[in-house]
């Protein structure tokens, strides 16, 4: 008995010291998907995924990378964290601010550019021309996604209050089913919405597209690692980020805006689409990293609403939560500091003839 | 539910009948598509819909990951339905300790699990045939209690005559005498299976690549053909699951133990 | 001997319990995966003083009432007409087969796109839901009555009318009550997922928020309500059943 309690105690040991001192065998990231069910992502993410960068840095170390693509704006890949399923995630702002404030254990290791614009649609033969018409009429709007934040933004600057419409809140697919249905009057949507639009469905009747749109209605996202991980191999956390930035200089640089388009084509979203949805957006605003100053007061900003609309109970400690070194130190030796800047100050490309 | 619909007084030919409901139905669909522009489309788009993922192979891996969900949740749920309800049924004191916590957490609606099944168990990519498990095994465990419950007494006494074993008991008597009943359980069970299956493949994190792909896609990108089409996919494959366990159970009963039967359970 | 039928049953429940509280307690269980018994029961209490537990039950509820009361006069209706009218059984008992076979939750989007997203998408889901087993036990109730039942009835020169009342309704009550308590059962499940599914109140839409929100011990507290309510419905409908059942004799009705 005694002899099996030693035996398994060394055995034990032995297997901890493995795990302890070695590499994981794989390291798992987590992306937001799209509906069209395609296994591959777009965005800086998409070119590492196609060049196989991860797979080419991790190869000698016998360490396999897998992409785990969900649907939805954050619960799966929040819960996916929890459960250890992924090491490092993308998503947007809001969804990070509440996994953290309800104990979720993330750092998060750079802020990323426009996670996406906001579209407030109304059916094809609404008499809603436009933004102003929608007081007091009906809009579905998904509570608690980069749309509500955005659309509390806008409301705001023109001194307009949640209460002046009748909101329901619904996840932007069934928004749109229930617009499609005439069951509301208006949506504020993602732009999926523009399939619609497309169809002849629906009219855009606001979007914060344009270079005129204050930066902060559009969305921002972050990429966070689990703090296991981070504790356990803080030298791949750096890699794994290196990576990330490599991918991102490749993709925000305008010479390759029709790769761009082809990544997120390959992803199953309709070319038409992939088109209206980069529309003249700089590539750096779409996929720039940063985590200096003025991103973090994007986060802080994110936070404070997230507790003003009571859907965090207690506050969260940014600066706390920030880890930037890693990428302070791979701008560094990547030699690109100072090219990188927060998304707010990256502009539309002006005076462009695209399409 | 045991007797299946049939007509019975009517003559054969009469039968055609079933038909007129759906054609009127399809009439109708066609007459308001084409009435005015809508996503639902005429019914002609969703059956080239469904003609063109069975002929490129789609439908048939989607179905085939969901069936081995299905077929994988039913086997552990009905594995552990039956070892309950026999425990419950065929001892008082395994009774006693077990009906609180079973009927008290069967109440709770199995969509409700959902949440935290993925939770727990999203990491082995097993959440849904955890969840298929745990749906298939209450109507499994009541059922087989139930039947246990209800066995006549006379049975037992012939146990007692050929003096049985506790193990032999269980086998040759409380369980081939509680069949009927638990035919009733696992079919109920495979329904619940089939119908919960796409409450999974819909609230799951990541595509399922099972059936459920086709209603969350056809649903959040508008193609309301590929909808219809998993809609069909779905209530087609449900029959044949309900017609196949009938017929497997047809053969089962035919097969029980001689005591059981001449006593006309 | 009776202070352990006492015992017993909470012998299982009070162990898992033990485990649960000692594994958060210790770390083993991580909080955001599964939150401690002890928070869950503050968390718990803090929403029902709060209220908001209360008035989203009472939507959740009335949607499960409406739902279920068209689903079920629905069902019994067509039940009895296709049971007692072979033409109309013809017209339209393949069709109801047929639509059964398609998983509930699959009509979720289709209804959404026909009925919108108020109260009636979800009403019309329950109401579909609830249908099916009240329709079928009821079909099956009626097609059972025994033979000679009818015979008697056409000795004593019964209107169909008086058939019915007397003979093939009682016959066949059974299986109704049966029906019913499956169509009671269902609506519960079937409210609760399409609040999780699609909903901006109720107390399913309240798991879907906390879920969204990261919330976990919000989610389980939700649960045990949904979980005691559930416990209420079953406890009432059993009550009922066993003195309708009573009140009409121990007849042949075994199959209850």
């Amino acid at each position: 008995m005694k002899k099996t309690f030693i035996t398994a105690g060394i055995f034990f040991v032995f297997i901890a010291h493995i795990f302890a001192a070695d590499y994981p065998k794989v390291i798992n990231i987590g992306l937001g998907g799209n509906p069209y069910n395609k296994p591959f992502v777009s965005g800086g993410f998409g070119y590492a995924q196609e060049a196989g960068l991860f797979e080419k840095e991790f190869a000698k170390d016998g360490i396999k990378v897998a992409y785990h693509l969900f649907k939805g704006f954050g619960p799966a890949t929040n819960e996916a964290l929890a459960n250890g399923t992924v090491d490092f995630a993308a998503y947007g702002d809001l969804c990070g601010v509440v996994s953290r404030a309800g104990g979720l254990k993330i750092h998060v290791l750079a802020v990323t550019g426009g996670a996406g614009d906001t579209y407030i649609v109304v059916p094809a033969n609404s008499p809603i021309k436009k933004f102003y018409d929608l007081k007091g009429k009906k809009i579905s709007l998904a509570k608690g996604t980069y749309m509500d934040l955005s659309f509390n933004k806008i409301i705001s600057d023109r001194g307009l209050k949640e209460s002046d419409f009748k909101i329901y809140n619904l996840t932007a697919i069934d928004g749109l089913t229930a617009l499609a249905g005439g069951s509301v009057d208006a949506q504020i949507g993602t732009y999926a919405a523009l399939d619609l639009v497309n169809r002849g469905q629906l009219k855009v009747i606001y979007s914060t597209t344009g270079p005129d749109v204050p930066d902060n209605y559009r969305a921002f996202g972050e990429i966070v690692v689990r703090e296991d991980f981070e504790n356990k191999y803080p030298e791949l956390v750096k890699r794994v980020l290196k990576i990330i930035a490599r991918a991102n200089i490749y993709i925000t640089d305008e010479k390759n805006r029709e790769k761009v388009l082809a990544l997120t084509e390959k992803t199953g979203v309709p070319p038409e689409l992939a088109g209206q949805e980069l529309g003249d957006k700089s590539l750096r605003w779409v996929n720039g990293l940063s985590v200096d100053k003025d991103a973090i007061t994007r986060l802080k900003e994110t936070a404070e609403f997230a507790k003003r609309h009571n859907m965090i109970r207690k506050d969260i400690d940014i600066n706390d939560w920030v880890r930037p070194q890693y990428l302070t130190e791979v701008y560094k030796e990547l030699g690109v500091q100072d090219k990188w800047v927060l998304p707010a100050s990256a502009h539309y490309i002006k005076n462009t003839k695209h399409k | 539910m045991a007797v299946v619909f049939k007509n019975r007084s009517l003559p054969k030919h009469y039968q055609a009948l079933g038909f007129v409901f759906p054609a009127v139905l399809l009439i109708a669909w066609q007459f308001f598509s084409y009435n005015k522009k809508t996503l639902l489309g005429p019914p002609g788009d969703s059956i080239l819909a469904l003609w063109n993922i069975i002929r490129d192979g789609t439908a048939l891996k989607l179905l085939a990951t969901s069936m081995e969900r299905v077929i994988k949740g039913f086997l552990i749920g009905t594995a552990i339905g039956l070892s309950i309800g026999v425990l419950m049924g065929s001892s008082k004191t395994g009774e006693k300790m077990m009906s609180a916590s079973f009927h008290g957490l069967r109440q709770v609606p199995m969509v409700a699990w959902v949440p935290l099944i993925m939770m727990w168990f999203g990491k082995a990519g097993m959440a849904q045939v955890v969840f298929i498990s745990w749906s298939a095994f209450y109507p499994v465990a009541l059922n087989t209690y139930d039947g246990i419950r209800g066995i006549p007494g006379k049975y037992l006494e012939v146990g007692r005559v050929y003096e049985y074993t506790r193990w032999q008991t269980v086998k040759k008597i409380i369980i081939p005498a509680a069949l009927p009943s638990i035919k009733t359980g696992t079919i109920l069970s495979l329904n619940m299976a089939w119908t919960l299956l796409v409450a999974a493949e819909i609230m799951t994190s990541e595509p399922s690549g099972g059936l459920g792909d086709l209603l969350s896609e056809g649903r959040e990108t508008f193609n309301i053909p590929m909808l219809i089409s998993g809609m069909l996919i779905m209530g087609c494959v449900g029959y044949m699951l309900n017609q196949a366990a009938e017929a497997v159970w047809g053969f089962v009963l035919k097969n029980r133990p001689d005591i059981i039967k001449q006593g006309g359970a | 001997m009776k202070l352990k039928n006492i015992f017993l049953p909470w012998l299982l429940p009070v162990f898992l319990l033990a485990v649960w509280q000692a594994g958060s307690a210790t770390g083993i269980f991580p909080e955001t995966i599964l939150p401690s018994p002890v928070v869950i029961a503050q968390t718990l209490w803090e929403a029902i003083a709060g209220g908001e537990v209360i008035s989203n039950l009472a939507i959740t509820l009335r949607r499960t009432i409406i739902g279920l009361s068209i689903g079920v006069s629905a069902g019994f209706l067509l039940g009895i007409l296709t049971a007692t009218m072979p033409l109309l059984d013809a017209l339209l008992s393949p069709s109801i087969i047929a639509f059964r076979q398609v998983p509930m939750f699959a009509w979720i989007p289709m209804i959404i796109l026909v009925f919108g997203i108020e109260e009636g998408s979800k009403i019309v889901f329950i109401s579909i839901g609830t249908f099916y087993p009240m329709v079928i036990n009821t079909y099956d109730g009626i097609k059972t009555v025994p033979k000679k039942y009818l015979e008697v009835a056409r000795v004593y020169e019964y209107t169909p009318i008086q058939t019915f009342q007397k003979v093939i309704f009682p016959s066949a009550f059974p299986s109704i009550i049966t029906g019913l308590r499956f169509s009671i059962g269902m609506s519960w499940m079937l409210v609760v997922g399409a609040e999780i599914l699609g909903a901006a109140t109720g107390i399913g839409f309240l798991m879907a928020w906390s879920r969204q929100m990261f919330q976990l011990d919000r989610v389980f507290a939700y649960v045990i309500v949904v979980g005691a309510i559930g416990i209420i419905i079953n406890s009432l409908v059993t009550g009922v059943e066993k003195k309708l059942l009573a009140w009409r004799g121990s007849g042949d009705g075994g199959s209850i």
